[in-house]
């Protein structure tokens, strides 16, 4: 074996791969948050009693969540070239992100808010509490408990799927991995860098969301 | 030259790539079952710190690093030391490895969850632990060990598209390929994620059913 390791080519080029780190994290957050709006909106679909927002947003569940990502991401890619429109790649890929991350969280947030007992609700109306009234002090506190660490991993799971927006040029760290491998050719050690800096994101979010949900559930 | 237009043939041709995604799919969830069964059992019954520490590090390494980058790492990485890779053999050894990184998750998980009283009453009827895990402990933990393992298997079809960016032929690339060349790339797309959902969503019920029946069997 007559191979130099080059470490120094990544290393003199960290700058730019720890720039990329900090938008996978930008990414990655915004995508969740986003996916939690959409998230929202589904459960409450997915809970109605109306037929149509039920079949709607089931089908959107089952859609995002039996397809791959990739697929979904060149999908949003080819549709908003063929509306005309003329998006960052980035800001494409978030889009994508975020529609895939929605499919996953409405079920969370539908699973979180369906464990609570019927009974619960009954209680609180029992005390002369409207609907709504029941719905932010009886169901909701707890429904959250179960929904942060579901959502927690989900934001895990976001760290790393963001990897694949690179495929479309989304400027991450995958991506600037990429570049600087077309650059320099050092694949093995770059991406061993890279693979090691997303082994750190994914281990500190980890723990900061942990430390996060025991904080901030305690009983 | 080439028939520039969409046709029948070339619905045939992404069925064709679907089959690929299938077989590899296959291979990858076969050798890292294996792979997750042997890292399972060091991880559940082994006394020996370093091997579990070991262990513990795979799982956590190739969990929490994304796929993709592993891929690269497998497939551009490993020519420089002079390791020839073609695309299927980075597919198929990644897809493994990423695979046994979960189900040594699964395996342990549902070994330890036998009841220890079980071992005690096989060890004390005078069995080996090869015995013990043959006939008393693995039927056990195997049957907890299925709904997840159906679950994961949904993930790793999706997860096989991931292959097409080293330009492995399966179902993803193959209609990234048709729908450049016809130029009617939502077209193809569509219908490369209808055949993927008619593969995912049947095991993601499957899966949840069998969730279900193990539940209430508790």
């Amino acid at each position: 074996m007559d191979y130099v390791f080059h470490f120094e080519i990544p290393l003199r080029s960290f700058s730019m791969l720890a720039y990329g780190g900090v938008l996978t994290i930008f990414v990655s957050i915004l995508s969740v948050i986003a996916g939690t709006f959409i998230g929202v909106l589904g459960a409450l679909g997915r809970i109605s009693r109306n037929k149509l927002l039920f079949i709607a947003s089931s089908a959107y569940v089952e859609l995002f969540r039996n397809t791959p990502f990739l697929l979904q991401l060149y999908f949003v890619y080819f549709i908003l070239s063929s509306a005309g429109l003329n998006l960052e790649p980035t800001t494409a890929g978030v889009l994508a992100l975020s529609i895939n991350v929605g499919a996953y969280i409405t079920e969370i947030i539908r699973a979180g808010i369906q464990s609570i007992n019927k009974n619960q609700k009954e209680a609180g109306y029992s005390l002369g509490m409207t609907y709504m009234q029941c719905f932010r002090w009886v169901i909701l506190p707890p429904a959250l408990k179960n929904i942060a660490p579901a959502l927690s991993n989900q934001f895990i799971a976001t760290v790393l799927a963001s990897s694949i927006v690179s495929v479309i040029a989304a400027k991450e760290l995958a991506y600037a991995a990429s570049i600087l491998e077309a650059r320099t050719y050092r694949s093995f050690e770059i991406y061993l860098i890279v693979i090691i800096m997303y082994f750190i994101l994914v281990e500190g979010f980890s723990v900061l969301l942990r430390y996060v949900n025991r904080k901030a559930f305690r009983s | 030259m080439f028939d520039k237009s969409f046709s029948l043939s070339d619905v045939f041709f992404l069925f064709r790539a679907s089959l690929v995604t299938v077989a590899l799919v296959a291979i990858g969830m076969g050798l890292g079952t294996v792979v997750g069964f042997v890292f399972g059992v060091i991880g559940a019954c082994s006394r020996n710190r370093i091997w579990k520490a070991l262990v513990a590090s795979y799982v956590e390494f190739f969990r929490g690093t994304p796929l993709l980058i592993q891929v690269f790492l497998i497939y551009f990485g490993l020519p420089l030391f002079g390791i020839d890779v073609p695309a299927i053999v980075a597919a198929g050894a990644s897809l493994s490895i990423y695979t046994g990184a979960y189900m040594t998750e699964i395996a342990r998980g549902g070994i330890l969850s036998v009841a220890k009283t079980q071992w005690e009453a096989s060890a004390s009827i005078g069995l080996t632990f090869l015995q013990q895990m043959r006939y008393v402990i693995l039927p056990q933990a195997v049957r907890i060990m299925i709904p997840p393992s159906v679950g994961f298997l949904v993930g790793l079809v999706k997860d096989s598209s991931l292959m097409a960016v080293i330009g492995f032929m399966e179902l993803t690339r193959v209609a990234r390929l048709i729908g450049d060349r016809t130029l009617e790339p939502l077209l193809v797309i569509s219908i490369a994620g209808v055949i993927y959902f008619m593969i995912c969503y049947p095991l993601a019920l499957l899966g949840r059913r069998l969730e279900k029946t193990l539940k209430s069997a508790d």
